[in-house]
């Protein structure tokens, strides 16, 4: 074999196929090839025509992106037609919600009718804000103020006991105030008692004035039994008793009390004196002994009694 | 041919739009023969190898703006036409259902009834050889011995190494050398 496969001397290997003459067999038909580049062209013309016939053209890419564009309008028109997206509307919401919108604007404009008349200084805004702040270093300021007053440590925690300590001595004081009582209508009678013992003995007689006085008072007189000054009121009693009798036996006209020497004694005394004295020495058997007419009273021992009393006052 | 224009010239009158026609009814009459021969003995009809040869320079129209200049012109369509060769020829197989062999014996059959077959007995015997060859060493054959071509321009249109285009040219013509010598 020749080492030089280029050259046609190859055949020389092949005795069978160098006997073949080369030439092309084939045949073509006559005038094929004076034809064949218009035939070409004749069919590159029609491939032109078939790919530019419709005189249509679309955007680059467009096929490539059309199937995307297809699927995701697809998916897009079921989102918006989906029956399943589980909010639903009132029927017929849409067709009044226009009707409904004007309706409440019209309210609101009626409600609110100077709503558009508010107005703020001019800056009112840009200056709130520094303001506010300034009210409120104001307040601060106050607050400290008001908290420069101090008081003693733990006040307000021993407060509220304390007030309620001050309470319960108030009320204990109160109640023992109250633990004193007077008969009822003492007071109301008692002005009474001491007018008929004063004022109005001059309208009792001298049967009015009633020994049970100085019964009841017969520690009062026994007491006064040893005393000189009872003696000597004795002594004055007797001689004034004396000294009446004669008068009375002298004289029918009717007696002055005013004239008597009890009333010019009594009316000597305050009246506050005596209240004050009837107070501290009257007790539960005066009232019935004053109003008990019928009996005498004992002018000694009445007379030692008011005696005793003048001595004591001066 | 003796007034064939020279590839570059073609290129350059293709790319103005004024000239591109001018150029191509140059680059039709300077290489349709070659192509329509590079066809027609590898699909052996005259009518499907018309209607090829029209497809290849239809291709060649569409993409000869995008040619490259570091490569030659015509090895460029014979890829064109070789790859179309062989898509008809594999498009036949598949429409029909036909093994290879089959496939071969209906181009015998066309070959025989052709009236565009001006060979003799020899002749006819070599075409029968050629048509049991596998599609590419039929075209490394062809390209070697009809057109004459270097290896490296069949290089160049089969995207085959020199190397083995010339062991599948060897075991080619040991083929058709057997199958000539069975038939004597």
């Amino acid at each position: 074999m020749k080492s030089d496969m280029d050259n046609r001397e190859w055949l020389d290997d092949y005795e069978s196929l160098k006997r073949i003459d080369a030439k092309n067999p084939f045949l073509v038909p006559p005038g094929y090839f004076d034809e064949l580049a218009q035939h070409i062209t004749s069919r590159i013309r029609l491939e032109e025509l078939k790919n530019s016939s419709t005189g249509f053209s679309v955007p680059e890419n467009y096929f490539d992106q059309l199937s995307s564009n297809i699927q995701s309008r697809i998916r897009v028109e079921d989102a918006v037609n989906s029956q399943d997206s589980g909010f639903t509307v009132p029927e017929n919401y849409f067709d009044e919600l226009g009707s409904n919108i004007q309706s409440r604007i019209t309210i609101e404009e009626a409600l609110n009718p100077e709503h558009q008349g508010f107005s703020v200084p001019e800056n009112y805004f840009d200056e709130l804000s520094s303001n506010i702040q300034s009210r409120i270093a104001i307040e601060q300021q106050i607050s400290n103020e008001a908290e420069s007053f101090t008081v003693p440590e733990n006040y307000f925690e021993t407060l509220s006991s304390n007030i309620q300590s001050r309470i319960a001595i108030e009320e204990h004081i109160n109640s023992e105030a109250e633990s004193f009582t007077v008969p009822e209508n003492y007071f109301e009678q008692l002005s009474q008692n001491i007018l008929n013992k004063t004022v109005n003995e001059e309208q009792v007689t001298a049967k009015v004035v009633t020994l049970p006085v100085a019964v009841k008072k017969k520690g009062i007189v026994r007491r006064m039994f040893a005393s000189p000054t009872f003696r000597y009121a004795t002594a004055a009693c007797f001689a004034l008793i004396l000294g009446i009798g004669v008068v009375i036996r002298n004289a029918d006209a009717p007696v002055k009390h005013d004239q008597s020497f009890l009333h010019e004694q009594l009316s000597t005394v305050p009246v506050d004196e005596i209240k004050s004295y009837l107070q501290l020495h009257a007790d539960a058997g005066d009232t019935p002994s004053l109003m008990d007419g019928g009996q005498q009273i004992n002018s000694a021992n009445l007379d030692a009694d008011l005696s005793d009393y003048l001595e004591s006052t001066n | 041919m003796s007034l064939q224009v020279e590839d570059s010239e073609i290129l350059s009158k293709f790319q103005d739009e004024k000239t591109r026609n001018e150029a191509f009814n140059l680059l039709l009459k300077k290489y349709q023969q070659k192509i329509y021969w590079h066809i027609r003995r590898m699909v052996v009809d005259h009518d499907d190898a018309d209607d090829l040869v029209q497809d290849v320079f239809i291709k060649v129209w569409k993409n000869l703006l995008g040619f490259r200049n570091d490569a030659q012109l015509y090895t460029w369509m014979y890829r064109i036409a070789s790859n179309e060769c062989i898509t008809f020829l594999n498009k036949k197989k598949q429409k029909n259902n036909i093994p290879l062999d089959d496939v071969a014996y209906e181009l015998a059959d066309s070959l025989a009834d052709s009236s565009y077959f001006n060979g003799d007995q020899a002749q006819r015997k070599l075409q029968e050889a050629l048509l049991t060859l596998p599609e590419k060493q039929r075209l490394v054959f062809n390209m070697k011995y009809y057109d004459d071509m270097k290896y490296e321009e069949i290089s160049d249109v089969l995207g085959t190494s020199v190397g083995a285009l010339k062991a599948s040219f060897h075991l080619a013509v040991k083929k058709i050398e057997a199958f000539l010598l069975s038939r004597d």
